[in-house]
């Protein structure tokens, strides 16, 4: 069976949960393993996609108090809060090939299977036409795909993708955050409380099937996390980055 | 321009060399293949005119679907002209890949990675492949 290595993370700031994703995928090539990492966030912070103007987050008040940190995936803005984040880095995948936009199923069935496992809810389900990319927060675009409890958007996608390495990365959403208070999360949908901790627990179990491999699971070493560091007061924090659009 | 007659990158863009002017001028672009992948694309953004590329640099990023991809170079040089008005056309892409939708064109400093590039066979067996 392929092994992946799997990486668990405390919650952590926005600059360094993008700078230690951008270091999952610079630091992958064609010998690498995948890679996923499973974190949260210390505090309600704001994602901007990558094309996204900085200017545009006056758009959205209820956020307006909230750090900001620029993506390197593309999409729309994310009010990150109460929710587990995955991120899946996997070499050998041309960024072109249909095997990039394949990821995103793979991920996303396993993951309605889950909260379907977790709510019972009969309305769990995948998006499967449509698209609506205007609005500034990802949570109220619709693309196929996006995991939707009733009408809400619960769990959306976006990648990177370099020559022949995909990063992936997601929000599960799991409950309302007062810096979106327009987003309700399975909590609010389904009556249902689910832990961050039991939330990556499942996750393990459900990822590791869906992907068909086998998880070694060891953290960042003194090295890597030097080299998150320097991503993150060298590019992740910088207004050169942040307010480049 | 016809894509029987380009040379193209395995990274999927096409190149067109012209050095009718005395200087090696690359235009590039991105194959009809590669775009059709990338079907609902919606943003882009290229390098500008001026901008020193080493082979293998990024002469632009695109998104589609929610992702963002980089394009590249396959040649060394100054990017001397780049299809302004392209990013508010991206349809231009998808229409004419191989005419108007060409990205940028480079004054050749050092043509090494020509050698690597492969003709329209070779690049559709490759397309083939990783379908």
């Amino acid at each position: 069976m392929n092994r992946c290595r799997l990486i668990v993370d405390e919650p952590n700031t926005g600059v360094w949960n993008m700078a230690a994703d951008e270091f999952l995928l610079q630091s992958t090539d064609s010998e690498s393993s995948p890679t996923l990492r499973l974190y949260g966030w210390s505090e309600p912070t704001l994602s901007l996609g990558y094309f996204q103007k900085q200017a545009d987050r006056e758009e959205h008040a209820a956020s307006s108090h909230c750090p900001l940190v620029r993506r390197h995936s593309g999409g729309g803005a994310i009010v990150h809060d109460h929710e587990l984040t995955y991120s899946f880095v996997v070499p050998g995948t041309p960024r072109w090939a249909s095997s990039a936009s394949q990821l995103y199923d793979v991920i996303h069935v396993a993951l309605r299977d889950l909260y379907n496992a977790w709510a019972n809810a009969p309305d769990v389900a995948r998006l499967s036409e449509g698209i609506e990319d205007g609005p500034f927060l990802c949570f109220q675009r619709r693309a196929i795909g996006d995991i939707l409890i009733g009408e809400s958007k619960v769990t959306g996608s976006a990648q990177r993708r370099n020559r022949n390495v995909v990063l992936q990365h997601g929000s599960i959403l799991l409950s309302r955050s007062e810096a979106a208070p327009a987003l309700p999360g399975i909590q609010e949908l389904t009556q249902k409380t689910v832990s961050f901790e039991k939330a990556v627990k499942d996750c393990k179990v459900c990822l590791e099937r869906a992907l068909g491999c086998e998880f070694d699971e060891y953290g960042f070493d003194s090295s890597e996390n030097s080299r998150i560091e320097t991503l993150a007061s060298e590019k992740f924090s910088q207004a050169n980055w942040n307010g480049r659009r | 321009m016809k894509p029987e007659e380009l040379k193209y990158a395995k990274t999927h863009e096409w190149v067109h060399i012209d050095d009718t002017s005395g200087d090696k001028i690359a235009t590039l672009g991105i194959s009809s293949f590669a775009i059709e992948q990338l079907n609902d694309l919606v943003y882009m953004e290229l390098a500008p005119v001026g901008k020193q590329l080493g082979a293998g640099d990024s002469i632009g990023e695109i998104e589609s679907v929610k992702a963002v991809s980089d394009v590249y170079s396959p040649v060394a040089g100054e990017v001397v002209e780049s299809n302004e008005g392209l990013a508010d056309n991206l349809d231009t892409l998808k229409d004419d890949a191989y005419g108007a939708g060409w990205l940028v064109k480079i004054k050749v400093s050092d043509d090494a990675g020509l050698a690597e590039l492969l003709d329209h066979a070779a690049y559709e067996k490759q397309c083939a492949e990783e379908h």
